[in-house]
């Protein structure tokens, strides 16, 4: 076992009232590192991460929390004696408190000059200074999840969990918001594992994802390893437009409707490969094989919907400045190599 | 008035306003009057004949009020507690029916508790015969004391703080306590250093109804023979012939029911910011286990016992036993006069008021700012003693009646007209109105909340006008809420017995005063069936109140909000 794990989930499971929500999950995070649980709603994330919170108490399996056994095995530790800071969907903020006050109630218990000083280091990191004597309902969206950010990190926990926290915010603090706690996790050298349904937030704050599906984890990496070898068609659709296309593998290439592509990993028979629509590039040509159907503008890039000769939609992003017109003939090529699907 | 409304709705401020003033003035004018009376009255004389008098007055009245107010902050909270953060056996049903003291009214309570456990009643007579024991021979609280009214009153009043500690319980959020554990506390800190401090405010506003009700009260004050201050403006009034007293002692009851209703329009206020963050999933409850099961089970039972089955069961046994054998030399066959006159009074007067309630409610609609001050100016009426909207009514109407007496007599020669005003019911609806004009308008004005004016937008743009809006549409969605404003008119009505004391027409009983007479006469078994037709009349807003209890899940702040005002 890796004794350094901050969290190590083995076989963990958890059901409701008899439907299960979590099945047979194990899950290790480094030190340092930001993990997001990333999966649609009802997927079970958010039960996972309250499971390592010890909100609620899984029905098998077992949980580490830096090399200690929290749970499973007779063991259970209660979520007060487990000193994990927690970052609420709906913030949890205390109305009758202060800001400082919301704060310094997580270092219950210490020495008052030592609380004070802590408090204060909170503030002045989350910029909240000259908010301190501010009751919360007097507060930002943007300043509250600030204020449950401070008050989640205040007592140095080795762990923060992070549920939802962005998605009553609206879209433009939630980007700033983003930089901010990455930048304020790195700065603390706290671990995290970070629940959310939005695939854009994970690929810009994981250091590693992970796709829950059906109370199951299904795929764990990079984000870009995830975004490019998804590990099942229904993966890929979740991570972003995705094109489906058949095809015949023989070692490192595949024979398409869009000729002979390469392949990301050596593969020989009759497969299946996805082809994201941003690798693709159209060129204007008489003899294409493709028809412009639709066109979809975005400012920046646009999506382009081609028929190939044989009825086959395929979709297409390019640059917003290229043109192209509604029934125009097209030739398509393919600028990265491409992901067989197996199994 | 079909013009009126036609004329000013929906954006209007003219005709219908003027008239929700009119209604304003009409229900505030006897609480007015009295305060010029008070200020410009003979003060010396107060000074001689009262100042000296009324301190024993005053510390009695502080003594009661911290008595009662303690008893229902710890008793209601503590039960509010146990059946929110807890699970044990028959806890749903406690849930519900620790509401139901409610519907007992505080003197009926006294006069049944105190015949039960007095020397000669039933608990100390079987003891003695037990225990073969005599006068003297052992220990026995005496119920005829301050502590056993205090008793008393904390068992009928401890609901009000019951009722709203439990929604302020059932409010919190399950992550607020979660974020404590996850800082290290433990569940009964979390309850400490949050749960308790976020549901004061809630706690606080069914205390201060608390205060309300113990100082308003005549007729459990008055059967104990315990002073207070709105005991005595009924007895200046009425008893001393001293109304300059009983003029000052109403100021004086006003300024503390002035300075209530602002603490309490704070502690709203605060209650409401403290609700803000929308709860998500809500607190589970801890299954009780071993000794503190059997512990939470035998105090709420406890509780339940003493403050409705026992009163309730003596009451029925004592009715049983009068109308199979009825007490010689006590009129009874006027039982059915007097509870039609208690029906037809609540019934007019709730109508009235709530037809009146409707149209200052529509008057104010479009100002939320206007409609809160109407919901404090209405609420003084309630908040101060019966007595005191009684001499209030009575110094509005003597002397407009004076000049009407004499025209008759001196220009007409007719005596028929004499008091056409005062000691009529006319003045006693006018005294009812006044008392309860608040009560009634807190639910007009919350059923017509709900309507939203872009509804009234809505329904004008496809081509409705203002009558086809307030027929088809407002009406079938404010009936339940001025059904439910209704039935707390009528029943506050029916329990009334200071204002009706006052200002009834010579000779007219209710069901009320019948049974607070017979009471303090000591027929209690008479008084047994007049005071449970009161108890199963004030039940049905109690029924009503157990079934919107339950905050639910969707719509857990409007329904809890309404459950607050209901108790007003």
């Amino acid at each position: 076992m890796e004794v350094d794990a901050v969290v190590r989930l083995e076989q963990v499971t958890k059901s409701f009232e008899g439907t299960p929500v979590v099945h047979d999950l194990s899950l290790t995070l480094l030190p340092r590192t930001l993990l997001v649980l990333l999966g649609s709603s009802g997927c079970g994330k958010t039960t996972t991460l309250r499971l390592i919170a010890g909100l609620e108490r899984p029905d098998a399996g077992s949980v580490w929390i830096n090399g200690t056994q929290v749970s499973g095995g007779g063991v259970w530790v209660a979520p007060n004696d487990r000193r994990i800071g927690m970052v609420f969907q709906d913030y949890a903020l205390f109305p009758h408190l202060t800001v400082a006050g919301n704060i310094d109630f997580a270092l219950g218990g210490r020495e008052k000059s030592l609380r004070q000083a802590r408090v204060h280091d909170m503030l002045a990191l989350t910029g909240l200074v000259s908010r301190s004597d501010y009751y919360p309902h007097q507060l930002s969206g943007g300043e509250q999840q600030r204020v449950a950010l401070a008050r989640a990190l205040v007592a140095s926990p080795h762990l923060v969990l992070f549920d939802e926290p962005f998605s009553n915010l609206d879209a433009h603090l939630r980007r700033e918001m983003r930089e901010e706690v990455m930048q304020i996790l790195r700065e603390v050298g706290a671990a995290a594992v970070f629940v959310t349904h939005d695939q854009e937030e994970a690929f810009h704050i994981a250091d590693r994802i992970a796709i829950m599906q059906a109370g199951r984890i299904v795929q764990t990496g990079l984000p870009g390893e995830v975004y490019r070898f998804p590990v099942s068609y229904d993966v890929a659709c979740f991570l972003g437009e995705v094109n489906e296309v058949a095809g015949t593998a023989s070692g490192d290439e595949v024979e398409t409707v869009l000729g002979r592509l390469p392949l990301a990993q050596p593969i020989s028979g009759d497969i299946r490969v996805l082809i994201r629509p941003e690798t693709i590039a159209l060129n204007r040509a008489a003899d294409g094989h493709f028809t412009v159907v639709l066109t979809r503008f975005f400012g920046h890039d646009q999506t382009i919907t081609v028929r190939h000769d044989s009825g086959l939609r395929l979709e297409a992003r390019v640059w917003g400045h290229e043109t192209f017109a509604q029934g125009e003939r097209v030739s398509l090529s393919v600028h990265q190599p491409v992901a067989a699907l197996t199994g | 008035m079909g013009v009126m409304l036609r004329r000013s709705f929906p954006p209007g401020i003219t005709s219908l306003s003027i008239l929700a003033a009119g209604i304003l003035a009409l229900a505030l004018l006897p609480l007015g009057v009295l305060v010029v009376h008070a200020v410009v009255s003979d003060w010396p004389r107060w000074e001689n004949n009262g100042l000296t008098g009324l301190l024993p007055t005053l510390s009695n009245t502080l003594v009661l009020v911290v008595g009662v107010a303690t008893g229902t902050l710890v008793l209601g909270t503590l039960l509010a507690w146990l059946v929110t953060h807890f699970e044990f056996p028959m806890r749903r049903w406690f849930d519900r029916l620790l509401f139901l003291p409610l519907a007992v009214p505080g003197f009926i309570m006294g006069f049944v508790y105190v015949a039960l456990f007095e020397y000669a009643g039933p608990v100390q007579t079987t003891l003695r015969s037990w225990f073969g024991w005599e006068r003297g021979d052992y220990f026995f609280p005496d119920i005829a004391t301050p502590f056993g009214l205090i008793l008393v009153l904390t068992l009928v009043l401890y609901p009000y703080v019951y009722l709203l500690a439990r929604a302020a319980f059932l409010e919190q959020a399950s992550s607020t306590y979660e974020a404590a554990y996850t800082m290290g506390y433990s569940r009964l800190q979390a309850t400490f250093r949050l749960g308790l401090p976020l549901a004061l405010p809630q706690i606080l506003t069914g205390l201060l109804l608390v205060v309300f009700e113990t100082i308003t009260d005549y007729g459990t004050v008055s059967y104990f023979s315990y002073p207070t201050l709105s005991e005595r403006i009924i007895v200046s009034w009425n008893s001393s012939f001293d109304p300059t007293t009983a003029v000052q002692l109403s100021l004086l009851m006003m300024g503390i029911a002035l300075f209530l209703l602002a603490v309490e329009s704070r502690m709203r206020a605060r209650a409401r910011f403290y609700q803000s963050a929308r709860a998500g999933r809500r607190l589970n409850r801890v299954e009780l286990r071993g000794a503190g099961r059997w512990l939470a089970v035998g105090f709420c039972a406890l509780i339940l016992l003493a403050a409705f089955v026992l009163p309730v069961s003596q009451l029925v046994i004592w009715a049983i036993s009068e109308i199979r054998q009825p007490t010689v030399g006590v009129l009874q066959e006027t039982f059915l006069a007097y509870t039609a006159n208690s029906f037809v009074l609540a019934a007019v007067a709730a109508g009235l008021i709530l037809v009146l309630a409707m149209l200052l409610a529509y008057g104010s609609r479009a100002a939320a700012s206007q409609r809160s001050w109407i919901r404090r100016l209405t609420s003084v009426g309630y908040a101060v003693p019966g007595a005191v909207v009684a001499v209030g009514v009575l110094v509005v109407v003597n002397p407009i009646d004076a000049p009407i007496t004499d025209f008759f007599t001196d220009h007409l020669s007719w005596n028929g007209a004499a008091y056409l005003l005062t000691g009529t019911t006319l003045a006693l609806m006018y005294g009812y109105l006044v008392r309860f004009l608040g009560v009634g308008y807190k639910s007009a004005e919350s059923s017509l909340e709900q309507i939203s004016p872009s509804i009234d937008s809505a329904a004008k743009l496809s081509g409705a006008g203002a009558w086809r809006i307030i027929w088809r549409i407002h009406a079938p969605l404010v009936r339940t809420g001025l059904a439910v404003g209704m039935i707390l008119v009528f029943v506050d009505v029916m329990k009334e017995l200071p204002a009706t004391l006052l200002l009834r027409p010579f000779g007219m009983d209710t069901l009320a005063l019948r049974t607070y007479f017979l009471s303090v006469e000591g027929w209690h078994r008479t008084a047994a069936i007049p005071a449970l037709t009161i108890v199963l009349i004030g039940l049905l807003p109690v029924l009503i109140l157990m079934r919107v209890g339950e905050p639910s899940f969707g719509s857990r702040r409007g329904r809890s909000s309404r459950t607050g005002d209901e108790v007003v």
